[in-house]
């Protein structure tokens, strides 16, 4: 209620808020950390363990990478629905990559990464440069590329060569942390750093925000536009190669399920921390309340049915109630 | 509901509506009404009184807690404290429905019309008198909005998409939907801000027959003229406080002002302008994009305010897109500093030093949800570099700057991490302003830089193009408020797309750049 005064020592102070708002932002935290407490009430030696710890990590360092690959497009204002398509391809050509042409799997790995930011590529350039709509493109795309996939694998799962070496991608561990988990925190870090530190983060966000006065801003708003559909993409690309890693052979379908589970953990994440904007955090934290949920229902013994039920629910907990409170606090 | 009745009371307008006031309670009392947002105070509690079949005037800075209280009334938001009566009883007002069951109508600037619809469809929407349990009747509907247009006289054709008329129709159209609904009493939000001469005649006639059918009408403006034209009362706010309420016929422009700012303004004047020799920073000719623009030629100097005056239409906007890259020209060259210059985009623009400051404040120039640090900094972000070279933002030198900006524009807001969309229209301006000028541009161009800005946020607006003129910035300044060209040292006349005179600075009155609008070519 107090007026505030206008001097320079206050500018570089933060603006006030009240406790609805507080709510909307931090709702979605506090049921994480409600969950852990009573799963660790509920079952004592099974869930609050280290190893377990380790494992919910280990199980949703996957869905993360693509889900925070696909924040980039979703925070621009745009749509990508061939993220899940563009995984499966990306596991599916590095296979055949490493079993027909010899490749390496450092080198298997970095061309199935360039693959899915070429795919991103073409879904930016589709919608930039000839104004198809972002849902329709990389639908189409995302058509097309289950297409070229078949045709390469011929529908059938690929498997490698050398699969102990590639499956220890997955399980392999460095300091009882298995690699997936420390990838997931390589990516999580250089996307936080390039969306929150970097020029064209900043562009990003003032593309979603406001496209026209972003352009009037002087901002390259095609170019930034192209940009986040090539982070996705390759974001998808390091999930479908992990994922194949896991068993050592490609399915052709491996990653579709990815995208319908990154949507859901970005739009949780547009409800935390910041009023309905999407960030690298929220996804994160959108995809980790998923994994310990799905880790109680797995432990707990409960049916798996219930893992979609939470999923769902939870996504429509979290939104709603962060809009709602960002309602009421006006 | 009640238009018949009130209508039968007061028989005659100006005389019967004082006489007929004292016996019953006003149509409308606020009493201290308080609000705020976040840390800043929005109204601190001011009242007054609005008589059926009177218009009251509210009038201030940007700022001062006129659209705080109209969002009040009309349920959009509610007051921290404060009463609000309607005919003498208390009431409370929680949403727009019932503010509008109450009588209380509201056409805001951004006039609430569904574009696609037809203006029959959007006037029937929420027209009670037609529906039969919960079926519209259109043909009651249809007849009521005829009759009502009719009365306005406004000549719309019913079956026309609301997004094909002009700026003055769908104002009538929203007019005329608040009259279906049997409005006792209409607030209107800067009604005249892009109508021309003609149509604000129009629409104070149709205030005038209004108020003779009892309607009370609160007007928002900034146009002071206006205001005590047709006011009866004029209740002046200033930083969300009363200052005072005015018999209309007591203030002159000069007391109303000086009420308004708390100090005495003057129009702008020129600064001394550039000297003889100076450099030439823009030249243009033939420049033409079809249709708005036909043959533009013109060139502006180091240190030069130019004015382009012209009427809604004549092409103002669409050229200086050109000059900023937005839009592509399709013939004619444009020279910057002597060398060809032709802007693919605003990027390319604002990087050989030109800049624009678009005319829509709110969708061209802000970024709503992001903080006036992020604004501010927005054409300028590669000089928030953590290290020269390096591709890394620092937050931290990104906010010292903004705070710079805020203290040198005088934007005044609790904190640089303040939401944009929080601010006043004049402090957003200032925004959109430091925005631009932080690029150090070589020519600024602004158009309409005082449409919905107060009348002291204007002066601090002046006073900064100015100061950029005089260390040598070319600047273009695009205005449909003709005394604000006042401050050019030349004044660009353009009619559809060509421009048509060009007026010396001393010349350049209201009354002389009005008459060149309208001249045709053996007139002139």
């Amino acid at each position: 209620m107090t007026d505030m005064p206008v001097n320079a020592a206050g500018l570089a102070g933060r603006p006030s808020f009240d406790a609805r708002q507080l709510l909307g932002r931090y709702g979605a935290i506090f049921v994480l950390v409600l969950m852990i407490v009573t799963f660790s009430i509920i079952e004592p030696t099974a869930f609050p363990t280290k190893d377990n710890a380790i494992n919910i990590l280990n199980q949703c360092a996957l869905a993360a990478i693509i889900a925070m690959g696909l924040t980039f497009p979703l925070l621009a204002g745009e749509f990508d629905l061939s993220i899940g398509y563009n995984a499966s391809l990306c596991g599916v050509v590095a296979c055949e990559l490493m079993l027909k042409q010899n490749f390496s799997i450092p080198l298997a790995f970095l061309v199935a990464i360039a693959l899915g930011a070429t795919v991103g590529l073409v879904n930016g350039l589709l919608i930039t440069r000839i104004r198809v709509n972002a849902l329709v493109a990389t639908l189409g795309v995302g058509t097309v590329v289950v297409g070229i996939n078949y045709a390469i694998s011929g529908g059938l799962p690929v498997s490698v060569n050398n699969t102990e070496q590639f499956i220890n991608l997955s399980l392999g561990k460095l300091f009882g942390i298995p690699y997936p988990v420390y990838v997931m925190v390589v990516v999580a870090a250089l996307l936080w750093v390039l969306l929150n530190r970097t020029i064209l983060g900043q562009s990003m966000q003032a593309v979603g925000g406001n496209p026209v006065a972003a352009r009037l801003s002087g901002i390259r708003v095609d170019r930034t536009r192209t940009l986040v559909f090539v982070l996705a993409g390759a974001c998808a690309a390091v999930t479908g190669v992990l994922l194949a890693s896991r068993t050592g052979s490609a399915s052709v379908d491996g990653g579709d399920g990815y995208m319908l589970s990154a949507f859901a953990a970005a739009f949780f994440g547009s409800a935390v921390l910041r009023d309905g904007q999407f960030h690298i955090v929220g996804t994160l934290l959108g995809v980790l309340t998923v994994a310990v949920g799905f880790n109680a229902i797995a432990i707990t013994g409960i049916n798996t049915y219930y893992q979609y039920l939470f999923q769902g629910g939870l996504l429509i907990f979290a939104v709603g109630v962060g809009t709602l409170a960002r309602r009421q606090a006006g | 509901m009640t238009t018949s009745t009130d209508s039968a009371a007061v028989t005659t307008a100006a005389g019967a509506r004082s006489a007929a006031a004292p016996s019953s309670p006003p149509l409308l009392e606020v009493r201290e009404l308080a609000k705020h947002y976040g840390g800043i105070q929005a109204l601190r509690g001011p009242s007054l009184t609005v008589d059926a079949g009177s218009v009251h005037a509210l009038v201030g800075a940007n700022g001062a807690g006129k659209s705080t209280l109209v969002k009040i009334l009309a349920g959009v938001e509610h007051a921290d404290s404060g009463t609000v009566l309607v005919d003498g009883e208390q009431v409370d007002i929680r949403t727009p429905q019932e503010s509008t069951r109450l009588g209380l109508n509201f056409i805001h600037q951004e006039l609430n019309l569904v574009p696609k619809f037809s203006v029959a469809q959007n006037m029937a929407l929420g027209y009670e008198g037609g529906s039969r349990r919960g079926m519209l009747d259109r043909r009651a509907a249809r007849a009521r909005a005829r009759e009502v247009l009719a009365q306005l006289g406004a000549d719309v054709d019913l079956d026309v998409e609301v997004a094909r008329l002009s700026v003055n129709d769908r104002w009538m159209v929203s007019l005329g939907r608040s009259l279906m609904r049997d409005a006792r009493l209409i607030a209107m939000d800067e009604p005249t801000a892009s109508f021309t001469e003609d149509e604000a005649e129009r629409l104070f006639g149709v205030v005038e027959g209004l108020t003779a059918s009892g309607v009370a009408i609160i007007y928002i403006s900034h146009r002071l003229d206006e205001v005590l034209r047709l006011a009866d009362d004029v209740t002046v706010l200033r930083n969300g406080g009363l200052v005072g309420t005015y018999p209309a016929g007591d203030l002159d422009r000069a007391q109303l002002t000086h009420h308004i700012v708390g100090h005495e303004v003057h129009a702008p004047e020129a600064g001394a302008g550039p000297p003889r020799d100076a450099q030439c920073v823009l030249s243009v000719s033939s420049l033409a994009a079809a249709p708005r623009v036909r043959d533009v030629s013109l060139d502006v100097q180091r240190g030069e305010i130019l004015g382009i005056a012209g009427l809604v239409g004549a092409g103002r906007t669409e050229l200086a897109r050109l000059l900023f890259g937005a839009d592509k020209a399709t013939a004619g060259t444009m020279e910057l500093d002597g060398k060809p210059y032709h802007p693919k985009s605003p990027y390319d623009a604002i990087r050989q030093g030109v800049a624009l400051i678009p005319e829509e404040r709110r969708s061209q120039g802000l970024l709503l949800l992001e903080s006036v640090a992020f604004n501010v900094s927005l054409a300028t972000e590669d000089r928030n570099r953590w290290r020269p070279g390096l591709p890394f933002t620092s937050p931290k030198k990104g906010r010292a700057r903004a705070a710079d900006m805020v203290q040198r524009f005088g934007i005044k807001t609790p904190s640089v991490r303040q939401r944009v969309s929080e601010l006043s229209g004049g402090n957003q301006q200032k925004v959109v302003v430091s925005k631009y000028v932080a690029t150090g541009p070589r020519l600024l161009i602004l158009d309409e830089p005082t449409v919905g800005v107060d009348v002291g946020a204007r002066e601090e607006l002046y006073a900064i193009i100015r100061a950029l003129a005089e260390t040598g910035t070319a600047v273009i300044v695009i205005s449909s408020d003709f005394e604000e060209l006042a401050m050019c040292h030349r004044v660009a006349v353009m009619q559809e797309g060509r421009i048509t005179d060009m007026v010396d600075g001393p010349q350049a009155t209201k009354e002389r750049l009005t008459a060149l609008c309208y001249a045709t070519g053996e007139a002139r």
